[in-house]
C-alpha cells in the first residue's frame, strides 16, 4: 500500500475497472503421476502416517511436490533445493519394508516417481509464461510472474530475467501487489486459491492469467468483500459496462481430472511439532519463567515466538508508512506493541539465534561494566522468582503491598519477574521488592544499576533504530519489500548482527513459552512445517 | 425492520480537476464518488440511531481525505446564515493579533491591524490601529460595534517572530469552490470539528498537503490541496480554527479522550476500524477498508455481522456519481447506546 499518488490510484482503479481473469490449465504426465499418486497415499495410509517415523519422508515428498508446481523453474533446479532431504528420502525406502512392509511397494513407487519426474529439466509453466511473454504486445509494458513465495523470487529472476529480451518481465509475490505499481499483465504461477483475494479483486493489471496444473482442484469466482452482500447506489449517471460485476476465471482449455486440492499441496506449520520442542526445552529446569507468546511465520518460512501479552513492544518496520521524501524512512521505523503487528510488517531479530537484540548493544554501551550490572540485577530477579515461587503470586502481590508497592497487582509483578523488564517505574515498588526479598540494605546500590542498565538499553533501542532508519534513506523500503528480508549490523562484533524478515502470518494460537526462548529464531524449520 | 433511509447528495463539485503527469485532468469518477459520498452524509440526520458505513476499495489513497472533502464542503454553510453581533464578535475572537481588517469610521473604509480583544469594566473592545496618512492611532471599538470590523478574504496575519504577514486563507479562490454562500475568511475564522479520520497519519497529512488539486473558476485553473478546505487541526497554524482531525491509530492512543464527537468519524483502514469502531455514541462511522490490508477480511466479516445483529435500517444512497467499479459499500443504520 505505502503512499500512493493520486495518478497511481488513477491506474489502480483503471486496471480495477477492466480486468480480464483468465486460466490456463497446463498438463504434464509424470509431474501429474507424481502428485496423484501422492494424494492417493496420504489417503490410502492415513492410519500408518500417523507413526512419526514417517515424518521427514512425508514431509520431504510434500515439500517437492509443492515446489515443482509452485516454482516456475525446471523439475531437475527443483531436486538440487533439497539432495540431502532426497539422499534421507531413498535411505528411508531401504528401511520401511522392515517396518511397515505393507506400504513398502507403493512407498517405493511413490519415491520413484518422484525420481523420475525430478530428474527432468522440463518447466511447463515457466516455458508456457514465457510463449505468452513473448508473443504478447510490446505495448503491454511491463509484465509480471506471480509467485505465491517471496522465497523463490531471486532464483526465478535469474532464470527469466538474465536476458535483455525479458527485461520488461519482473518477477513478484503477492505483497508487491500492494503498492500502486501497474503491469501489462500478471502470470500468476498456481492456483487462484493459492493468492489472496485482492489479487484479483483490488488487480494491478488489466490481464491476469493463471497458470494452474489440470489434476488441481481451483476456486470459481472471487468473493465479494461484504458476505452479507452490498449497499445499493442510485444515480442518474450511466455506469459503463462493469466487468467486476461477473468477476470469474475463464478457463481457456478443457479439464475434467482435478483430484488435489490446491489448500492441501501447501506446506503448514507443524503446530503439534512447536509444542513437543517447548515442552523439551522446558523438562529437566527447576524453574523456568513462561510468558505467553504468538508464534510467527517469517520470511523464508523462519518462525520466532514473540511476546503478545503485557506491555511487550517489538520494533518493526511498517511499509504502509512508507512515503517518498526525507520523512519517509523514519515513518516507517518504530516500536509498536507487539499485539498490534500486522503481515507485511517487517520485525527485526537478532540472528544467531540469540533473542533479544537490545541487551549486546546495551552491553556494549555499558562497557567494561556490563557483567558487574547484569549481575547485580540477575540477583535480584532471581531471589524475586523465587519469592513468588515459595509464596504464592497472591501472597507475593499482598506483602509487597505491605511494605509499600502501589502498583503491586499480578501483571506487574510478572513484569519485574522478567528478565526483559529492567526495573519498577517507582523506587517505591523497588524498594518493596527488596524488603520482600530481603535485600533492602542494597535497595538505592540495586536501583542505581538498574537505572543505568535501563539508560544504556534506551540508548541502544535508539541507535538501533537510527541504523535501520539510514538503511531504509539509503536503498528503498521497494527493495525490502521485494525480497522481503535484509541483515544489518550495528558495531563490528556479530552479536550486532540483525535480521529484517517480513511477517507472513500470526497464528492465532496462544503459547506458553520460557522467556528465554521469545525473540529466537526456531532452528529447523524444515521439521517444523508439514 | 423499518423502511430504508434514502440518502442523498445535493449536488455535484464540478470543474474539479488534478495533476496528472503536468496536464490538468477532469477528477475520475471513483475520487468525484468519494466526496459525493461524504456530501450524502453531511446531510444524514441521527438521533436516535447512527450510520455505519463500510466502503472497500482496491486502495486505501485519498478514500477518506476526499470524503472528508464532502463533509466539510457541504456541512460549510451551517452556522453562517447572517451573524448576531455576538457571531461576529467570537469570528473576531478567532483572529491572531496582527490581523490586517478593514474598520469603518465616518463612513470609510480604513486598512487596520487587529491588536486583540481588551476587556475592561465597562465591556470588551475590539482594539485595532489605523493605517491612516493622517491622525494613525489605536481605536478601541466597543463590542456592540464590533461589526464596524470587516473581515475580506484577503485578511492577512502578521506573523510576530518573522514580521512577515501570512494569508490566513492562503488559496481563497480554490477554498470558496468548495463553499456555498460562506465566505472563504468567514470559513476559516469558525471552527466547528466536523470530521475525524484515524488511521496513518502521516500518509493522510501528505495526501492533504498534495498540490495536485486544481478547480476552474471563470476559465482559470486555481490549484489547491485538500487541506485548504479541510482545515486539519494539525496541519494549520497552531490555534488556528479547524475543521478536520487526524489520529493515529497506533501507539495506545485512546480516542475516546479526544476533543469532541465530530458529525463523522471515518476509520482509514481495517485495524482502526477493529480497534476503536465500536463506538457508537459517534453518529456516523465510516470505515475504508483496503482489500490489501492485513485485517480486511476480519473487518469486512465484523462489519457485516453488525449489518445482521445491530442494523435498524438499511440505507439507500442517492449520488451524483455512479459506484466506482472496484469499489463496494454496505450501510446500515444501528440503534446508538
Amino acid at each position: 500500500m505505502t503512499y500512493l499518488e493520486l495518478a497511481e490510484a488513477c491506474s489502480v482503479y483503471n486496471c480495477c475497472g477492466s480486468v480480464d481473469l483468465s486460466r490456463r490449465r497446463v498438463n504434464h504426465s509424470q509431474l501429474a503421476a507424481f502428485a496423484i499418486l501422492l494424494n492417493r497415499f496420504r489417503a490410502n495410509y492415513r492410519e500408518e502416517l500417523s507413526d512419526e517415523i514417517w515424518n521427514p519422508f512425508m514431509r520431504f515428498m510434500k515439500r517437492q511436490s509443492y515446489r515443482m508446481q509452485a516454482i516456475p523453474l525446471p523439475f531437475s533446479e527443483i531436486r538440487g533445493f533439497d539432495t540431502v532431504g532426497l539422499k534421507k528420502a531413498a535411505a528411508f525406502v531401504e528401511k520401511i519394508k522392515y517396518i511397515y512392509p505393507d506400504v513398502d511397494d507403493d512407498a517405493r513407487a511413490l519415491f520413484e516417481s518422484y525420481d523420475r519426474v525430478s530428474a527432468l529439466d522440463d518447466n511447463p509453466i515457466g516455458d508456457l509464461i514465457l510463449h505468452e511473454f513473448s508473443s504478447g504486445s510490446t505495448s503491454d509494458g511491463h509484465s509480471a510472474i506471480l509467485l505465491k513465495d517471496s522465497k523463490w523470487i531471486a532464483s526465478t529472476e535469474n532464470l527469466f530475467c538474465a536476458s535483455k529480451k525479458f527485461r520488461k518481465l519482473h518477477v513478484i509475490s503477492p505483497e508487491d501487489l500492494k503498492a500502486g505499481d501497474c503491469y501489462g499483465r500478471i502470470f500468476c504461477v498456481g492456483p487462484a486459491r493459492w493468492f489472496p483475494d485482492y489479487v484479483f479483486s483490488s488487480a494491478r493489471a488489466m490481464d491476469i492469467s493463471v497458470f494452474c496444473y489440470r489434476w488441481i482442484s481451483d476456486r470459481k469466482p472471487i468473493q465479494t468483500s461484504f458476505p452479507v452482500g452490498s449497499t445499493h447506489v442510485v444515480t442518474s449517471k450511466l455506469k459503463p459496462a462493469n466487468r467486476m460485476d461477473r468477476l470469474v476465471f475463464v478457463d481457456s482449455n478443457d479439464f475434467r481430472d482435478e483430484f488435489v486440492d490446491a489448500e492441501e499441496l501447501v506446506p503448514t506449520v507443524n503446530i503439534a511439532g512447536i509444542q513437543e520442542r517447548i515442552r523439551q526445552e522446558t523438562s529437566g529446569n527447576d524453574y523456568v519463567h513462561e510468558v505467553s507468546a504468538h508464534l510467527f511465520v517469517l520470511e523464508g518460512d523462519c518462525l520466532v515466538m514473540l511476546e503478545t501479552e503485557r506491555d511487550s513492544k517489538t520494533l518493526v518496520i511498517d511499509p504502509l508508512s512508507w512515503h517518498n521524501d526525507n520523512e519517509g524512512a523514519e515513518a516507517t521505523v518504530n516500536r509498536i506493541h507487539t499485539s498490534e503487528i500486522e503481515p507485511g510488517m517487517f520485525a527485526v531479530i537478532r540472528s544467531g539465534g540469540a533473542g533479544d537484540y537490545i541487551e549486546p548493544m546495551a552491553d556494549e554501551i555499558l562497557g567494561s561494566r556490563a557483567a558487574g550490572l547484569r549481575s547485580y540485577q540477575n540477583k535480584w530477579k532471581k531471589l524475586l522468582r523465587a519469592a513468588v515461587r515459595e509464596a504464592g503470586t497472591e501472597q507475593a502481590i499482598k506483602s509487597l503491598k505491605a511494605f509499600g508497592s502501589d502498583k503491586a497487582n499480578y501483571i506487574n509483578l510478572m513484569n519485574w519477574m522478567s528478565t526483559r523488564k529492567i526495573k519498577t517505574r517507582d523506587f517505591a515498588d523497588f524498594q518493596a521488592i527488596m524488603r520482600l526479598i530481603g535485600l533492602e540494605d542494597e535497595a538505592d546500590e540495586l536501583w542505581q544499576a538498574a537505572e543505568e542498565i535501563h539508560a544504556a538499553h534506551r540508548s541502544a533501542g535508539f541507535s538501533i533504530r537510527r541504523v535501520l532508519i539510514d538503511r531504509i534513506s539509503q536503498t528503498s523500503i521497494r527493495d525490502l519489500q521485494r525480497t522481503g528480508k535484509t541483515t544489518f549490523k550495528i558495531g563490528e562484533t556479530e552479536e550486532g548482527s540483525m535480521l529484517v524478515l517480513r511477517v507472513k502470518k500470526i497464528l492465532p494460537e496462544t503459547f506458553t513459552v520460557p522467556e528465554s526462548s521469545v525473540g529466537k529464531l526456531l532452528e529447523g524449520s524444515d521439521d517444523l512445517w508439514q | 425492520m423499518a423502511n430504508k433511509i434514502s440518502v442523498k447528495s445535493e449536488k455535484p463539485i464540478e470543474s474539479f480537476y488534478f495533476n496528472h503527469g503536468g496536464s490538468w485532468e477532469l477528477m475520475p469518477n471513483w475520487a468525484e464518488f468519494f466526496v459525493d459520498l461524504g456530501a450524502a452524509l453531511a446531510s444524514v440526520e441521527t438521533d436516535s440511531e447512527s450510520l455505519v458505513l463500510a466502503v472497500a476499495t482496491p486502495t486505501r489513497a485519498f478514500a477518506a481525505n476526499l470524503i472528508a472533502l464532502g463533509i466539510v464542503s457541504a456541512r460549510s454553510d451551517i452556522g453562517h446564515q447572517g451573524y448576531t453581533t455576538d457571531q461576529h464578535f467570537e469570528r473576531l475572537c478567532n483572529l491572531k493579533p496582527g490581523a490586517i481588517v478593514q474598520c469603518l469610521e465616518k463612513e470609510k473604509k480604513y486598512r487596520c491591524e487587529f491588536l486583540g480583544i481588551e476587556t475592561r469594566e465597562d465591556g470588551e473592545f475590539v482594539k485595532v490601529k489605523l493605517h491612516r496618512v493622517k491622525n494613525e492611532g489605536l481605536r478601541l471599538i466597543p463590542k456592540k460595534y464590533c461589526h464596524k470590523v470587516i473581515l475580506s478574504d484577503g485578511v492577512q496575519q502578521i506573523d510576530r517572530a518573522t514580521s512577515r504577514k501570512l494569508d490566513i486563507i492562503q488559496r481563497p479562490n480554490f477554498t470558496k469552490h468548495f463553499l456555498d454562500t460562506v465566505s472563504p475568511m468567514d470559513f476559516a475564522l469558525q471552527q466547528r470539528l466536523e470530521c475525524q479520520i484515524i488511521g496513518r497519519q502521516n500518509i493522510l497529512s501528505l495526501e492533504a498537503r498534495s498540490d495536485v488539486f486544481a478547480v476552474k473558476d471563470e476559465g482559470k485553473l486555481e490549484t489547491g490541496n485538500l487541506n485548504d478546505v479541510l482545515r486539519v487541526k494539525n496541519m494549520i497554524r497552531t490555534g488556528d480554527p479547524f475543521r478536520t482531525e487526524i489520529f493515529t491509530a497506533r501507539n495506545g492512543d485512546h480516542l475516546e479522550t479526544k476533543n469532541d464527537i465530530p458529525h463523522v468519524t471515518i476509520y482509514d483502514g481495517a485495524y482502526g476500524f477493529l480497534k476503536f469502531g465500536s463506538d457508537n455514541k459517534r453518529p456516523i462511522r465510516v470505515a475504508v477498508l483496503d482489500r490489501t490490508e492485513p485485517n480486511f477480511s476480519v473487518a469486512s466479516q465484523n462489519i457485516s455481522d453488525m449489518f445482521v445483529n445491530r442494523r435498524t435500517r438499511e440505507v439507500e444512497f442517492r449520488l451524483n456519481n455512479y459506484l466506482p467499479t472496484g469499489i463496494e459499500i454496505l450501510a446500515f443504520m444501528e440503534a446508538q447506546r
